[in-house]
């Protein structure tokens, strides 16, 4: 995408988001939010979901994008792994699909789920109606957004099978680059607040922005960022225009990488920002704490620091070799 | 090099990738371990010179100073294929991507001609007379005077921290031109012929044993005025070029080397954690994410502002997460032990503590992005 057609679509799309604080996903499927997915999905997520972090959406597009890499898939929704697992709670056999899972909005019952559910032969994705499984309201940290635990037990004739062995790392990776995208959205949120708050507060006769300590600070989380964007803007490399690599190796790590980074760049920010907003920063009336909130739950969501870090030192001990990503 | 120049970044890889399995013997016979300073640029000199006449470092660099023309982002992946290949690019590859563009740019054209080729070919080695006893991090306060006597400079003062001087043919330095409150203002650079006379040279041991380091006292020492580089007080452009340089195409040259003393560590010690493993690693691959827009950055003659900033920080940060995690998790060799490897990770642990220091302490890099990347204002 060009550089100005780039530029129309984020102004387009933060328009749409603002404007639709109850009601996102149906104005972006009128949008057009399908075509530019299947179009640039690098684009389209990134630009998304860096302003579902910036304006605390309710609603987010993650299921979509998870969607999006199962072929065939009917489901409208993912159960995802409670954080801060990654690997699947839900499991499959004995003629059972016994369901442990979180949603990121209430279902209907006659809604079609997709399970990622461990089974004796490996992992396998499941889909199957909401009808009688246990919807338990899970918003009590990050309340602007419904999230929602899913329980119970379904018969495994009542359910239908998709994907293949790749859908898993594939959904992982597609989960992980977007919501780095979003943690992107806050933390560039949460310093625009510093630097907001920093450079007009006076204490001492002085701009708080002018005290070294605080520039450093400052400067630590703007660091963090940078590698952020850049790690997220290298997840799509191995992805581009090839959706079959992009459950490789390489791509898998990427993902890894561009979340490990965009959740040392939020919990950086969650820091220094709250200390340089002081006082004002632990009250209820600033929105600083709507951040911080929706940041702790979507660090842990599909693997937070040490889980990915682990993850992606498994491989490399494993095979003794550094991954060759991000060729010059 | 056989037949035509390389002009793609595959086609670099793919034929340097053969030149190296055909140069095998050669390269490990420079690249092999020693002590002595004097045999060590000695080697590396070799080495250098082997790579000229094959004509790998010549990529990138115009043709006029000794090079084949071409993007500059070729040259590093020289460097990456010959660390990944086991062999650690030597200092001397450093210090011709740190000095190199600088001096290629601002010496007057003859000067260049004469120079750039004699680096390039590994036949002299240049250092860099930047800090002073009273200029560190202050590096505009600087106060080693330069008069103009006729058609010579006559410089007089103290320089420290001066890499390898005692091995040097040849130093670019900073000297202030100007009033003595003149600040970045009134700064010019110079080459410096190191056998002028006048120069007293003593050498000051770092703390991991080398004899890096020098400290230069300049009495009366006459430079040609043609070996001005630059504009007369207009030294800060050549240092922010050389800074830049550092902190950025230098930058990828180091992050090749981390990751295959990553590779080192992951073999030589079988307990350490995958989360430990994976956080080393992320940390390279972020300076190698932000180096890589470096280079291309460079490599393309855009204008790369504060950004080696951000690579220059995480550069400490990553090398210095690197060998605290080799101590961790190789304490016995790295402590007690006497032997190759662990005199290399003791070296290299010892080295990386100077990594926020050098260079542009990580407090100067921390002010360059709250000012100028933030644009936090400074007024009261």
């Amino acid at each position: 995408m060009e550089r100005s057609e780039l530029a129309l679509m984020r102004e387009a799309l933060s328009d749409l988001v603002l404007a639709h604080p109850g009601d996102l996903r149906a104005a972006l499927g009128q949008f057009g939010w399908a075509e530019l997915m299947a179009e640039d999905p690098a684009v389209a997520v990134d630009l998304l979901f860096r302003l579902q972090g910036e304006h605390l959406t309710a609603e987010s597009l993650l299921d979509e994008v998870l969607l999006d890499a199962i072929p065939g898939a009917t489901a409208v929704a993912v159960a995802f792994p409670v954080p801060p697992r990654t690997e699947p709670g839900s499991t499959y056999g004995h003629g059972q699909v016994r369901v442990q899972g979180l949603l990121t909005r209430p279902l209907q019952p006659s809604d079609v789920v997709l399970i990622p559910c461990a089974a004796v032969d490996g992992l396998r994705l499941v889909e199957v109606a909401i009808g009688e499984l246990t919807q338990t309201p899970a918003d009590v940290l990050d309340s602007r957004r419904p999230w929602t635990r899913l329980s119970g037990i379904v018969n495994a004739t009542a359910s239908t099978p998709v994907g293949d062995v790749n859908s898993w790392p594939a959904l992982l990776a597609s989960g992980r680059r977007a919501l780095a995208a979003e943690l992107l959205g806050i933390g560039d949120k949460m310093l625009t607040l510093a630097v907001e708050h920093t450079t007009t507060r006076e204490q001492f006769g002085q701009k708080l922005s002018s005290f070294q300590v605080v520039r450093h600070k400052l400067a630590d989380v703007r660091v963090w960022g940078e590698v952020a964007d850049l790690a997220a803007a290298a997840a799509w490399e191995d992805t581009a225009h090839d959706p079959t690599t992009g459950s490789g190796e390489n791509a898998m790590l990427a993902a890894a990488l561009a979340k490990s980074a965009a959740v040392r760049y939020v919990a950086t920010a969650r820091e220094h920002v709250q200390q340089l907003l002081g006082g004002m920063g632990f009250s209820w009336e600033h929105e600083f704490h709507w951040y911080l909130r929706r940041a702790l739950v979507l660090e842990a969501l599909l693997g937070g620091a040490t889980t990915l870090r682990t993850e992606i030192g498994a491989s490399i001990v494993e095979s003794g070799r550094l991954p060759d990503l991000a060729a010059l | 090099m056989a037949g035509a120049v390389p002009g793609t970044l595959a086609e670099v890889r793919e034929q340097f990738g053969v030149w190296l399995h055909e140069n095998t013997e050669r390269l490990q016979e420079l690249c092999a371990p020693g002590k002595d300073v004097t045999a060590t640029f000695t080697a590396q000199g070799e080495l250098q010179r082997l790579l000229f006449e094959s004509g790998w470092i010549r990529l990138g660099w115009p043709e006029e100073v000794g090079g084949l023309g071409g993007e500059m982002i070729l040259r590093a992946v020289v460097v990456e294929e010959l660390c990944a290949a086991g062999y650690p690019p030597p200092f001397s590859f450093g210090t011709q991507e740190v000095l190199g563009p600088a001096v290629a740019r601002y010496a007057p054209r003859e000067l260049a001609l004469e120079l750039m080729p004699r680096l390039l070919r590994g036949e002299e080695y240049w250092c860099q007379g930047f800090s002073e006893p009273g200029a560190g991090s202050d590096l505009a306060s600087l106060q080693c005077r330069m008069v103009a006597d006729g058609d010579d400079w006559v410089l007089s003062g103290e320089k420290v921290w001066t890499s390898w001087a005692q091995v040097a043919d040849r130093c670019v330095l900073l000297a202030r031109t100007g009033a003595k409150d003149s600040g970045f203002r009134g700064i010019t650079a110079v080459m410096l012929d190191m056998d002028t006379p006048g120069i007293d040279l003593r050498p000051l041991t770092s703390m991991n044993g080398d004899a890096e380091f020098c400290s230069l006292y300049l009495d009366d020492v006459r430079v040609p005025r043609s070996r001005t580089l630059g504009e007369v007080d207009g030294g800060w452009a050549i240092a922010m070029t050389i800074l830049a340089s550092e902190r950025g195409a230098a930058a990828w040259q180091r992050q090749t080397w981390m990751r295959c003393r990553l590779q080192d560590l992951l073999r030589q010690a079988p307990g350490l954690p995958a989360s430990v493993a994976g956080e080393a690693f992320e940390l390279i691959h972020s300076l190698r994410l932000l180096s890589r827009r470096t280079v291309h950055a460079l490599s393309r003659g855009e204008d790369i502002g504060a950004t080696p900033s951000f690579d220059k920080l995480l550069m400490s940060t990553a090398e210095k997460f690197l060998f605290a995690t080799a101590l961790e998790y190789l304490g016995p060799t790295l402590l007690l032990e006497s032997g190759p490897d662990a005199d290399a990770w003791r070296n290299d642990y010892l080295y990386s503590r100077a990594s926020s220091i050098y260079g542009g302490a990580a407090e100067i890099q921390r002010d360059i992005i709250a000012g100028r990347i933030l644009r936090l204002p400074r007024e009261r």
